[in-house]
């Protein structure tokens, strides 16, 4: 008999790797946990979905009489017994599949039709995010929502999908006036995108999937700000005052620049791609390791094996999402899909795990229906989709 | 215990079922949220909030409650939710998610002490004693923000202030620590 050896985490390497900040000892009793049990993987898909979008819990009226209606069913069926919750949550899931099947064995004469109506359902992104302050208070942003606020001398504003902070002239850090040392979170769902301008003038694009933290006024010598995801910047000039970016384990400092950071979570690699100007990309865990970056000129920071290197590349690949365009060259479909998924927010099943290396070079536009870039995509290999629902299975 | 908890208390153990159900109104989303805070699932923090309303109400004969309704459900609610990532191999051993679920709720009154891990407590005592005292105060004994300023006879505006100090100073002191918790 074989005596299996449970592994237990903290939560705090939980955070500490949703961050990209765990070591590697971390991740390795991370992985092994993970591989404990699929409910494990849940919990932990849970928490970076958590910590991206925040609470998933509606609170309307409604939502509060179906509680008590189901409340007083519970009593009806009898007592609550420790671990229901997740009886429940089996039961639920059960269920689902059970509906799923019916509609699978229901419906195959009218495949063709089916997935045509649920393709049609999956849309390109738009321009939506939440403004989350410190003490709690949060915005959904869009194109419509209009929205102008006073919070100690700088004036936050929000109209025609575009967010930014305005500090009051000649408001200064001395006097009566208490600094405002105040930070703000936007996050950016999956199917969104979001353009802001910092209170120093600094332009970002931030892609889909993405979070970034940064304080309303920026006091002290040094412009820091935080991201996970992709963005793209536009530093304001300040020699006095470098502005430093800390993504997972890699810090990049710039005086005044443009250049596009692309660090999920998920991705192996942190990449820094440089349009103009000079970065100094640095590791927080290795003070040691800087390298700088000229126009062209991207790195790379693995986070598995801890290095960062460097390359020259044509910026208008990595930038390209910002006009609106999908640019791949030579990229794999494994990859490919990723991105396709943040931007249409919808799950991939590789069916086919060979499918993942195929390459493909392509210039599409972001905008475009999901059913047409699926259909290039099929067009130019020998590779199927199937789509339900919001899940494409590749084959 | 205050006279109103008391007659409110009393009367779900007398089977006052509208006092009940108002009661069950009034704190199913603040719980609900406070267990998601937990488990981050909002479908499995509804049905810990559930399961323990279901138990107080089916049990009220037998349940003591020594200082509030409130804070008898968040105890519960807490326990629940701790039992559901033990099952999980997952632990909490310096309280981050109790100690961050409260510092992102303003209404603190009726929550239990936060027991703080060493890491934490030794930044919290290298505040400025002003500031360790307000904070102290608000976040781990979760006294009421009116309150505080009574008590310090200053002003709403001053306790924001230096609360939002003692935030940011605990953010640089711990920062690479838990970059969640107070970026």
């Amino acid at each position: 008999m074989r005596s299996k050896k449970v592994h237990i985490v903290d939560i705090e390497i939980i955070w500490k790797s949703i961050n990209g900040d765990a070591s590697e000892k971390e991740i390795e009793l991370l992985d092994k946990w993970l591989g404990e049990d699929p409910s494990h993987r849940m919990y932990y898909e849970q928490a970076q979905r958590f910590f991206m979008k925040g609470s998933s819990l509606d609170s309307s009226q409604e939502r509060l009489d179906n509680a008590w209606q189901r409340f007083e069913d519970n009593e009806r069926r009898g007592s609550a017994r420790p671990g229901k919750a997740i009886l429940v949550a089996a039961s639920l899931a059960a269920a689902v599949l059970f509906a799923a099947m019916l509609l699978w064995f229901n419906g195959p004469r009218k495949n063709d039709k089916a997935v045509e109506n649920e393709i049609a359902a999956i849309n390109p992104g738009t321009n939506k995010a939440r403004l989350i302050f410190e003490d709690g208070r949060s915005f959904d942003l869009s194109v419509d929502a209009e929205l102008v606020m006073q919070e100690h001398g700088t004036t936050i504003k929000n109209k025609a999908g575009k967010l930014e902070y305005i500090p009051e002239p000649g408001a200064s850090e001395d006097g009566d006036h208490k600094p405002n040392e105040e930070v703000h979170i936007l996050r950016v769902p999956r199917g969104g995108e979001y353009f802001m301008t910092l209170s120093d003038g600094t332009k970002v694009w931030l892609n889909a999937g993405s979070l970034i933290r940064y304080p309303v006024a920026f006091h002290g010598s040094e412009r820091k700000i935080g991201l996970s995801g992709e963005a793209f910047f536009q530093v304001a000039k300040d020699e006095k005052k470098p502005f430093l970016i800390t993504t997972g384990n890699q810090v990049v400092e710039v005086l005044g620049t443009s250049f596009n950071v692309t660090s999920y979570e998920e991705d192996p690699v942190i990449v820094t791609t440089l349009v103009e100007g000079r970065v100094e990309v640095g590791l927080k865990n290795n003070p040691g390791a800087v390298m700088v970056l000229e126009p062209n000129e991207q790195s790379r920071y693995s986070k598995n094996k801890g290095e960062l290197s460097k390359r020259a590349v044509d910026p208008a690949l990595y930038i390209a999402w910002k006009q609106g365009r999908f640019i791949f060259e030579e990229e794999t479909l494994m990859n490919i899909m990723t991105t396709l998924s943040r931007w249409y927010d919808i799950d991939v099943v590789f069916a086919n795990e060979g499918a993942k290396k195929f390459r493909f070079t392509g210039n599409l536009d972001r905008q475009a229906g999901f059913e047409k870039i699926l259909k290039k995509i099929e067009k130019t290999n020998e590779i199927k989709f199937i789509v339900r629902g919001k899940t494409i299975e590749v084959n | 215990m205050k006279i109103e908890e008391k007659i409110l208390v009393n009367e779900i153990s007398n089977r006052n079922r509208v006092v009940f159900e108002s009661s069950f109104r009034e704190y199913y989303f603040i719980l609900a949220r406070f267990a998601e805070g937990f488990v981050f699932d909002h479908q499995v923090a509804e049905d810990i909030v559930q399961n323990t309303f279901l138990y107080f109400w089916e049990n009220t004969d037998k349940i003591q409650i020594e200082t509030s309704l409130k804070s008898y459900l968040y105890q519960s609610v807490k326990n629940r939710c701790l039992n559901y990532l033990r099952d999980l191999h997952v632990e909490d051993k310096h309280h981050f998610l109790y100690f961050e679920t409260r510092l992102n709720n303003e209404d603190t009154a009726g929550w239990d002490e936060v027991d703080l891990s060493d890491r934490m407590q030794t930044a919290i005592d290298s505040l400025p004693p002003q500031q360790k005292e307000l904070f102290t105060m608000k976040y781990v004994h979760g006294v009421k923000n009116t309150e505080i300023a009574r008590i310090n006879k200053i002003s709403l505006n001053t306790l924001q202030t230096q609360l939002r100090r003692a935030k940011e100073k605990l953010r640089e002191k711990l920062a690479g620590y838990i970059s969640y918790l107070f970026f």
